[in-house]
């Protein structure tokens, strides 16, 4: 009876071991997934080129955790730049200028979801002057920006922030603001206005 | 013996004909030459009264009248007046340039009516003269209207007006292709009226009056010995120039080209090089199908070829303006277009600026309406990292 307990006994001490060792992987490896997403959008920006060939494809920005595939967006029936079909990619105005070349490449990104949760751009206001974006293109190479300034607009026609030839330019959008539900559409739009590095 | 002579009579009859080819010259646009301006020369302003009631107006240059103004302008150079020598022999000087100019065949002569010089396309090009005696209809006047006008090419510019010269206000007039304020005139019969803000270039001779409205650049000679001047707010520079050649009557070089030229059928196209590369300025949405550019800078010529498409490249369009903005119209419906810029001379097309996408799309809406009553998706995410903030630490 004695020699029966014992035997339970380890057994349920073994038992505890096995869990206790099982629940400390399970902790170092989740803590290894979030330390890592970071680290990836980190370890992709090695080597970063002035000049581009290919499409964007990959838009990391470090300071935000923001590491999307790029959709490619257009023009609404109502004359609205389109946005990515949904919250975690976002969309690059293919009708204008491509990152990296003389112009202003737009991204659009959403802010939340249906249910409310964050979008790609949910921190996009966090992005702070002197903060780096990059753009990786279907060639496999890295283009740098660097943020200028962000600034709040009224939803409508922008023409600057499409508009510009003077150098490379990359503006991200997003919204802001309060939910107008009588027009569907948050009351603000934030653009990030953000420089080719030289 | 007889026949000998018939020969040599007839001989000599063709030397002389020949010699009347390649002596003298045919007339054609480019045999206005410059008169003489004598003591006139170094006017800015030269008046039987002179009138300016604020101040703020300069003239580089001499300045001339008997009646005075309220308020004297500045005056960068010499103020003569009655028992004057030079008044007097500048006053005799203008009307010998004056007649000089009256004197010359016109090279072109504008269909009867009043005429804007600015919008005109039968003496050429819209808006560009090259040198040559411009003359209006029969008591017709002329004006230039908000497009100005380009004189281009090097040589003698004479427009004799057969009525009142008028400019509008912002018109401008531009030398270009190494023409000169000093080869510029103008010699209406009745009163020169210049508008607001405009520039204007050359001697004016025009004993009827010249008003020259307010703020305007005009670097020339107001010249009304006799008549009024009027300034507001303006600066007037009488132009150094070297004294007037001989008239190329005896010049063989000028023989030979004005004889190509009678004899060559279409004369060459004068132009001046394009060195300026126009940049897009702005842009606006005017409408669905409709969008406005403007663009920059003035650098001599104020015509330009817009092209434009859809993608970057591919100019399917093409449109010429004069002046700094356009409205491209009929459009593809709310869709951006690539437009690029280029200087146009009326002879040939410059560098284009470098393309932009004008008529961008209005700003997306990336939000989504929240939802109540659903999963608190917000909430759980919220515990999750907080949760793994936790054990992280």
């Amino acid at each position: 009876m004695k020699i029966i307990s014992k035997n339970i006994y380890k057994i349920r001490v073994g038992l505890l071991l096995f869990l206790i060792t099982l629940a400390l992987f399970s902790i170092l490896f989740l803590s290894h997934l979030i330390h890592s997403i970071p680290k990836r959008a980190a370890s992709q920006i090695d080597k970063v080129s002035r000049t581009s060939s290919g499409l964007p494809v990959r838009l990391l920005i470090p300071a935000i955790n923001v590491n999307a595939d790029i959709q490619y967006v257009g023009v609404t029936a109502n004359g609205a730049m389109e946005v990515p079909n949904n919250i975690v990619d976002v969309g690059w105005f293919k009708l204008g200028s491509r990152p990296g070349e003389i112009g202003s490449a737009v991204i659009s990104g959403h802010l939340d979801g249906k249910n409310g949760e964050a979008g790609v751009f949910a921190n996009l206001d966090k992005l702070k002057t002197g903060e780096k974006i990059y753009i990786k293109d279907s060639k496999g190479t890295l283009q740098a920006f660097v943020v200028k300034e962000s600034r709040i607009f009224n939803p409508g026609y922008v023409d600057k922030i499409f508009s510009k030839n003077d150098s490379a330019h990359l503006n991200l959008i997003t919204c802001d603001g309060v939910w107008n539900k009588a027009q569907n559409s948050y009351s603000k739009r934030l653009v990030v206005f953000a420089d080719i590095t030289q | 013996m007889k026949i000998l002579n018939k020969m040599k009579f007839i001989f000599i009859s063709l030397l002389i004909i020949i010699l009347q080819f390649i002596f003298i010259p045919t007339p054609n646009a480019y045999a206005a030459t410059t008169p003489s301006l004598g003591q006139a020369a170094s006017f800015g302003i030269l008046s039987g009264t002179y009138t300016n009631t604020v101040g703020g107006t300069t003239i580089n240059g001499d300045l001339g009248y008997t009646t005075g103004p309220a308020t004297a302008p500045t005056v960068n150079g010499t103020t003569y007046s009655p028992p004057s020598t030079k008044y007097s022999t500048a006053g005799t000087d203008q009307g010998s340039a004056l007649a000089n100019l009256n004197g010359q065949a016109c090279t072109f002569t504008f269909a009867n009516g009043a005429i804007d010089l600015a919008t005109d396309t039968t003496h050429g090009p819209i808006g560009v003269y090259t040198p040559g005696v411009y003359c209006t209809g029969a008591s017709s006047a002329a004006s230039i209207g908000a497009g100005g006008i380009t004189l281009n090419g090097s040589g003698t510019y004479i427009f004799k007006v057969n009525g009142a010269l008028t400019t509008v206000a912002n018109s401008v007039v531009t030398l270009a292709g190494g023409a000169s304020a000093c080869d510029v005139f103008w010699a209406p019969t009745a009163a020169t009226t210049l508008g607001a803000n405009s520039t204007f270039v050359g001697t004016n001779i025009d004993a009827s009056g010249i008003t020259i409205g307010s703020t305007i650049t005009w670097t020339g000679r107001a010249l009304a010995f006799g008549g009024t001047v009027s300034t507001t707010t303006d600066t007037i520079t009488a132009p150094t120039c070297p004294l007037p050649t001989a008239t190329p009557t005896t010049s063989s070089s000028s023989t030979t080209s004005s004889s190509s030229n009678s004899t060559g059928g279409v004369p060459p196209c004068i132009a001046p090089a394009i060195t300026t590369v126009p940049m897009i300025l702005s842009s606006t949405r005017i409408s669905p199908t409709s969008i406005s550019i403007n663009w920059g800078p003035f650098a001599g010529i104020n015509t330009f070829t817009v092209q434009y498409g859809l993608t970057n490249g591919n100019w399917i369009y093409n449109t010429n303006v004069t002046g700094f903005s356009t409205t491209l119209n009929a459009l593809p419906t709310n869709q951006p277009i690539w437009v690029q810029v280029a200087a146009n001379n009326n002879c040939a097309i410059g560098t284009y600026g470098t393309a932009m996408l004008v008529g961008g799309p209005s700003l997306p809406n990336t939000g989504l309406a929240p939802q109540q009553n659903v999963v608190p998706w917000n909430f759980l995410s919220l515990f999750l990292s907080s949760f793994l903030k936790l054990i992280n630490e």
